[in-house]
């Protein structure tokens, strides 16, 4: 009997937030992220306590989340494309209120319509600001279906002990990828970590007040959330250094891209070429200390590449490199399919 | 002496924002009675929109989460999904429930939420200063401009609307205008709430109500002005009822 | 090692089901494997492909483009994909559609398998891909095929009156790699 069980990124995923004690799901259908909706369409009604609702909309489907949150239960939502555009107003209102919640965008092309190609092309408005106003949302950016399924299951709880939006950004291709997933286990719903600020006579006697824009209080509040930033970036950003140890020319590269170029590492390695990768897996907070120390004496080159178009990503390495002496370049194109690792070889080649 | 009327429990005496001779306190102060009276106050949420009923705030005590302009019935969806037991209701403005949010609050009803929605509609977008509202009547003026059906169309009956659909249990209009008129609205919104209570059904109410800061109309002439222009558009009465 | 096999055919012929059984199989062996099929709308009568890879180690790239095997299904998939197989690689043809004057390359090796005649022969088009997964899996030992064959088993076990069928469509490409190896040597 097999250890693991063999799923795609995208069922995996719903699997993973079911397990983590996700009671509430809405969503619209947009491809590639549809398979999240209909797995959890056919689980969520028939188990006690949860509830699944097909939104009319991506607006009414976060704001639904919002709802179901705010009022005590673990909530996800899952979409894509102008689907996340819609969902901003209810992403900053859940991070005004910090009301929490798991969002998932399965990256497709853009902008507009675009395709629905994998993408990498939401990086600046998931990483920068979900929504008007200014906020930040904790980033996932897996590679695998493993890594998928497991963030899933970590996300629900950072974003009850946060109060914040936490994201798990993964694309058309890691949503369709099919490969072995270990999965963790079910979690009693009624033994998840306590939600005292949406229980009725909750400590301080008051009535549930879930809301944000109260100016009295407003100014407090910004002081404390800039303190859990501050707090994620220093303590919580997480990283993967890839044959990095002797590295003359190294890729920065995140997600399905990251992945994609560990193939073509290997092979240029095993020519005897120093060459590494660094993966960000959380994407904020960024892991500026990976980019920060590197040791420009024994490193010649490096680039970062990625499936969007303009370079997004390359833009938070250059700042983490903070204007030390290693030349940096970006490999980058939107729009399309993904970057396959034949392309992302030659690129390479031409820097040995 | 006997007292025969005061502030209901769950209501203070703090004074509110709102302008002189508008009706949202009056809506408010139903919302406390009707709850009261089916011992709900404690166990009901209600889902508060952007707007002019933000003005209440501290002035009644129920569970509140606010939503985001024309979303409260989305909102109180997930709400309602996830606290089946408990009284949910939106709250929200005629822009609110039926111009911007008019998907959120059609799809509640659709799907037959267990939820009450109560829409105050005052032909005008208060908060903002008086602009042009779905509910906006002919000849109307806003600061968005005149209303005219060949130009700007004709004002949204949401009610009748809702009325026509399968899923509904309660639909219903009513006016905060006379003391009777209110006495009416108390009837039709303890059906509301029982229809959502009792039988896990959807119910829709829209108060009519006084907006003269941004008529351009004194309080004192509200009454007429409404009998003569609004009622005749927005007739008070039930479009469904499941009793 | 790694190893990496690219299938396609008609939509309809059963490619993704084909390639979805080997994945499970590999699984079933404690492989590291992925299954990745770019998706768009492959409906009945559209192309569809799929491209799995098994490795001891963990897997980069689910979609290389240049494969160690190529399984066509139909023409079009044979004309399309004949170009991504390795030096040195095999292409394995549905032999019923393609027909040996149709090999253009000298440094790959072609072997044929009459999938659809078999399919044919044993009363159900419809196991025409476990025809080839039987076939596949004995030529490439990319799983054993005992495994593959449980995996095939299982997934019918609610609908026992296609079991026999699908064994001996398993089973007889099985015997008809066995063959083509022995030729081969």
């Amino acid at each position: 009997m097999a250890k693991k069980e063999v799923m795609q990124g995208n069922e995996a995923l719903a699997e993973s937030a079911l397990r983590a004690g996700c009671r509430f799901f809405a969503g619209y259908p947009i491809t590639p992220q549809t398979e999240i909706t209909e797995y959890l369409a056919a689980k969520m009604n028939d188990m006690p306590d949860r509830a699944f609702v097909q939104g009319e909309s991506e607006l009414a489907s976060i704001n639904m989340v919002y709802g179901a949150s705010g009022s005590g239960a673990r909530a996800m939502t899952a979409t894509a494309g102008q689907g996340l555009a819609l969902m901003a107003e209810g992403m900053s209102q859940l991070a005004d209120a910090q009301v929490p919640a798991v969002i998932v965008d399965v990256q497709r092309g853009g902008p507009g319509n675009g395709g629905t190609a994998p993408s990498q092309g939401d990086y600046n408005f998931v990483t920068k600001s979900l929504g008007h106003g200014g906020f930040h949302a904790f980033v996932f950016g897996p590679s695998t279906v493993q890594e998928t399924a497991d963030m899933v299951y970590e996300a629900f709880d950072i974003a009850d002990e946060y109060r914040c939006v936490v994201m798990i950004m993964t694309d058309g291709m890691l949503g369709h990828l099919i490969e072995s997933v270990e999965l963790k286990p079910y979690r009693d719903l009624k033994a998840l970590p306590p939600r005292p600020w949406t229980e009725k006579g909750n400590p301080e006697g008051r009535k549930l007040q879930i809301c944000g824009g109260q100016p009295d209080i407003e100014l407090e509040k910004a002081r404390r959330i800039e303190k859990i930033y501050e707090k994620w970036e220093r303590e919580l950003a997480r990283v993967e250094h890839f044959m990095t140890d002797d590295a003359e020319v190294i890729l920065a590269a995140w997600g399905t891209v990251a992945r994609t170029a560990k193939t073509a590492i290997r092979k240029l390695r095993a020519e005897g070429h120093k060459i590494g990768l660094i993966r960000p897996i959380t994407i904020y907070p960024f892991p500026v200390a990976a980019f920060a120390e590197l040791d420009e004496k024994r490193v010649r080159h490096l680039i970062t590449m990625e499936n969007a178009t303009p370079a997004q990503f390359h833009l938070d390495v250059k700042a983490a490199l903070g204007g030390k002496p290693i030349p940096l370049s970006t490999y980058h194109r939107g729009m399309g399919s993904e970057l396959s690792v034949e392309e992302i070889e030659e690129q390479l080649r031409g820097l040995l | 002496m006997e007292k025969v009327f005061g502030i209901p429990e769950g209501m203070n005496d703090k004074k509110t924002a709102f302008c002189p001779g508008c009706t949202h306190m009056t809506a408010y102060r139903l919302i406390v009675e009707c709850l009261n009276e089916l011992g709900e106050r404690d166990n009901a949420i209600l889902c508060r929109p952007i707007g002019c009923s933000l003005n209440a705030d501290g002035s009644f005590d129920i569970h509140t989460i606010q939503s985001m302009h024309g979303r409260a019935s989305a909102v109180a969806t997930g709400v309602s999904r996830m606290n089946p037991t408990k009284t949910v209701m939106s709250y929200q403005g005629d822009g609110d429930a039926i111009s911007i949010g008019v998907a959120e609050t059609l799809y509640a009803a659709n799907r037959g939420e267990k939820m009450t929605a109560i829409v105050i509609n005052n032909q005008i977008y208060g908060m903002t200063g008086g602009q042009m509202s779905p509910t906006t009547l002919i000849g109307q003026r806003s600061t968005t401009g005149v209303r005219r059906a060949d130009d700007t169309g004709y004002p949204l009956r949401f009610a009748e609307w809702l009325g026509q659909l399968e899923a509904p249990g309660y639909v219903a209009r009513a006016a905060l205008y006379t003391p009777k008129d209110i006495m009416q609205a108390k009837k039709f919104l303890l059906k509301a709430l029982r229809c959502q209570k009792e039988l896990g059904r959807y119910s829709y109410i829209e108060f009519l109500s006084f907006c003269p800061t941004n008529w351009g109309v004194q309080p004192k002439d509200c009454l007429k002005y409404c009998q003569e222009n609004v009622l005749p558009v927005f007739p008070v009465g039930e479009f469904k009822s499941c009793f | 090692m790694e190893k990496s096999v690219l299938m396609g055919g008609f939509g309809g012929q059963g490619v993704q089901t084909c390639g979805k059984l080997l994945i499970y199989a590999a699984n079933e062996e404690d492989k590291i494997a992925t299954f990745y099929s770019q998706y768009g709308g492959a409906m009945r009568g559209g192309t569809s492909n799929c491209t799995v890879i098994t490795s001891d180690e963990e897997i980069g790239a689910p979609n290389k483009k240049i494969v160690d095997y190529v399984v066509a299904f139909n023409i079009p998939s044979f004309k399309k994909f004949e170009e991504r197989v390795a030096v040195g690689g095999t292409m394995i043809v549905n032999s019923t559609l393609i027909s040996e004057d149709m090999y253009t390359r000298k440094d790959i090796n072609y072997v044929g398998v009459p999938a659809t005649q078999i399919s044919q022969d044993l009363g159900s088009p419809k196991v025409l891909n476990v025809v080839i997964l039987g076939f596949f899996c004995e030529y490439s030992g990319m799983v054993e095929p005992k495994v593959a064959q449980e995996v095939v088993l299982k997934q019918f076990a609610k609908k026992p009156q296609f079991i026999e069928m699908n064994t001996r469509a398993f089973e007889t490409g099985v015997a008809e790699a066995k063959k083509a190896k022995k030729a081969k040597k």
